[in-house]
């Protein structure tokens, strides 16, 4: 019995994974070194310290954990973690200037043809690129603190830039000063949550080519040109914030050709633009909030078989433009902060259609200079001929059934509730949301 | 100066007292009061007030004004009779006459907002103070330079219905007309023309500036993306405040009574 009991202990430890310890006063004192002695299946402990002209390939799977998180420096020299081995799992470093190439991308971390591989707890400075993922499936990008050069455009990379990356997950991921915050590029099925972008050059969001997508709970704020987002499908955005993108190329979200996809429980605040589509099929936008936008949302360029449904538009200049009618563009059951109807039978819907594209915005798209005239006496005299003479309205766009109060309830503090119509739901077979999200 | 601060003050009170000028400041009162009571949204509270504002504010000030002018016509063949220079005459009547429209506006604005607090006080009462300095001196300029009172409100009733609407109407046209051109630091100088739309304008900067910022002009654009914007724009209202008055002070010293 003892003797099985040896046998069995030998073993496990002869399996068993080693521990390399890397620090200045260490017998491992660089992480190539630490690299080059382990085997597949050990663990690397990093301690704390600064490791300057840090290079290393990591080909198979390991585990490196930072104590008391150690900064790796690239020396502005090129990319500082190059991961091309299965499994291999990441935690608790800090990496820094891997300084710009107009030849190659340059990244903090780089997975290339990895799979199953985490990232987790791990700041990235003065990176050209964050992190990169390079035909990487299944990986897991968890807590990055990404802080860019803040170098212009067209000398700095991506905060996370995904490209052939099937099944990832980005988490938690804290991205300022990059190029674009979130890349994503042929990477289908991720699932993107949680993630903060601000202040970066271009986007704080751009994806293209990345079908079935979801992103949840994001935030988007203060980017030089919004989110952009194109050429996808069966995209679902829940959830997400996207506020003060202002210029007069900025959107809060962009939608170019995608089709079949959601966009719900968002709320749109501060942005030139809330939404603009083009060329978007078969996209559902529902129980969103637009609050003071300049124009909340925009949808030109054919357009088809969209709905808006249960939103709320309050306290933006220009509510929609579009030049395509009711027939291809399902939009009741909205509430309009700017409704003058009124609604004898009580029913919670206004018994007057509400058409929320005015003769002004129309105007406006044309000859851009006009917004000078926004609040003049004579744009106000156009809106009320408008309400008389609804005739006047090129655009046959309608809301059949607006509603008569906002959708959505704040419940604490940034949270919302949206009590989502019946009809919204059931005509448009999109049954399958919780009738509750909330925003963060 | 000393006369002309007695006859400010004199001014002052009778300007008050008409019943014209009574009557303003209650419909003011009640239509601030209702905006805040149902308006809602604070921003749009505010808007709807400025709106208000931009189009009746100068339209009572210029009646107004003229009228006090035209109606106090032997009062001041009396008091130019006596040892009293012409000039401290022409400005003490213009300060007495628009404080008391000044107060009249000023007034129930802050009553209103210390009640209910439901709009920016600041946009709204500097927008009804510099809309008045402005119609009062163009009004006194007018009513100075006519001496036929029919005439001279005809005249004046002609001024807000070509800064309130004509002015616009006539920009848009142009806008339409001239859209293939670069037209956009014409049309800058264009609405500086117009003190109603110079005003607007900067409170647009204030409240709607995510729609401004849709414009593609890089000239509009950089013109609102700075803070010289406001700059440029009170020093342009100060000419239309200016230019008017001191017009106004060399007719009437030369005016033959």
């Amino acid at each position: 019995m003892y003797w099985a009991l040896l046998l069995v202990v030998v073993c496990t430890c002869s399996i068993k994974a080693d521990v390399l310890r890397v620090c200045a006063q260490c017998q491992v004192q660089s992480v190539e070194d630490a690299v080059a002695r382990a085997q597949a299946g050990d663990t690397i402990f990093i301690e704390s310290g600064l490791y300057r002209n840090t290079h290393a390939t990591i080909s198979k799977s390991l585990i490196i954990i930072g104590r008391n998180r150690p900064v790796l420096d690239g020396d502005g020299r090129g990319t500082v973690l190059t991961i091309s081995g299965a499994s291999v799992h990441i935690r608790g470093i800090v990496i820094a200037n891997t300084g710009y190439s107009a030849v190659e991308d340059r990244a903090g971390i780089l997975l290339l043809d990895s799979y199953n591989s985490t990232i987790q707890d791990v700041a990235t400075q003065h990176c050209a690129f964050g992190v990169i993922l390079y035909r990487s499936a299944n990986c897991r990008v968890e807590n990055i603190n990404a802080i860019g050069t803040g170098a212009k455009e067209s000398q700095s990379g991506n905060g996370i830039h995904l490209w052939k990356s099937p099944s990832c997950t980005v988490v938690q991921c804290n991205i300022r000063q990059h190029r674009d915050g979130l890349y994503f590029e042929f990477s289908r099925g991720c699932n993107i949550a949680e993630c903060i972008s601000t202040n970066n050059m271009r986007y704080g969001l751009h994806f293209m080519f990345s079908d079935s997508n979801v992103y949840r709970k994001n935030r988007f704020e203060q980017n030089g040109a919004g989110v952009a987002v194109m050429y996808s499908q069966h995209v679902r955005m829940e959830s997400n914030i996207f506020a003060d993108n202002w210029g007069p190329s900025s959107y809060g979200l962009l939608l170019k050709d995608i089709s079949r996809s959601t966009v719900f429980g968002n709320v749109f605040r501060s942005n030139t633009v809330g939404i603009y589509m083009e060329g978007s099929n078969q996209t559902t936008i529902v129980a969103n909030i637009f609050h003071s936008n300049g124009w909340a949302l925009k949808a030109l360029g054919s357009c088809s078989d969209d709905t808006v449904c249960s939103n709320d538009f309050i306290a933006n200049t220009f509510d929609v433009l579009s030049n395509t009618s009711s027939s291809e563009f399902y939009c009741d059951g909205n509430y309009w902060e700017q409704y003058r109807g009124y609604d004898l039978d009580h029913d919670g819907y206004g018994d007057v259609p509400y058409r929320p594209v005015s003769v002004f915005s129309i105007l406006v798209e044309r000859i851009p200079m006009a917004v000078l005239l926004l609040r003049s006496f004579i744009v106000e005299l156009l809106a009320y001929m408008e309400r008389a003479i609804p005739s006047l309205i090129p655009v046959q766009l309608v809301d059949r059934k607006p509603c008569m109060m906002p959708i959505a309830t704040k419940t604490t503090r940034n949270q919302y509730r949206w009590k989502v119509s019946s009809m919204c739901l059931s005509t448009h077979g999109i049954g399958v949301y919780e009738r509750r999200a909330d925003g963060h | 100066m000393a006369v002309t601060l007695v006859l400010a003050r004199s001014a002052f009170l009778r300007t008050i007292r008409s019943r014209a000028v009574i009557g303003y400041g209650i419909g003011i009162t009640l239509i601030v009061a209702a905006l805040s009571l149902f308006g809602g949204d604070p921003s749009k509270v505010t808007l709807s007030i400025v709106s208000l504002c931009l189009l009746v504010v100068p339209l009572v000030t210029l009646v107004l004004v003229a009228m006090e002018y035209y109606n106090n016509r032997e009062f001041t063949e009396l008091m130019l009779a006596q040892p009293i220079g012409r000039g401290a005459y022409y400005w003490g009547q213009w300060v007495g006459n628009i404080a008391a429209l000044a107060v009249v506006c000023e007034v129930p604005f802050t009553f209103t907002y210390a009640i209910w607090q439901n709009y920016d006080v600041a946009i709204v009462g500097t927008t009804a103070l510099v809309l008045t300095l402005c119609f009062g001196a163009l009004a006194y300029r007018i009513a100075v330079g006519q001496p036929d009172k029919a005439k001279g409100v005809g005249m004046t009733l002609l001024v807000w219905l070509y800064c309130a609407v004509f002015y616009d109407a006539l920009l848009v046209s142009l806008m339409a007309l001239l859209q293939e051109y670069p037209f956009e630091r014409a049309l800058l100088l264009l609405l500086a023309f117009n003190p109603i739309d110079a005003i607007r304008i900067a409170v647009l900067l204030h409240s709607d500036t995510a729609a401004l910022l849709g414009i593609t002009g890089a000239v509009l654009r950089d013109f609102f993306s700075s803070e010289r914007s406001i700059l440029v724009i009170a020093v342009i209202v100060s000419v239309w405040i200016a230019y008017p008055l001191i017009r106004g002070e060399r007719i009437f010293r030369r005016c033959d009574f």
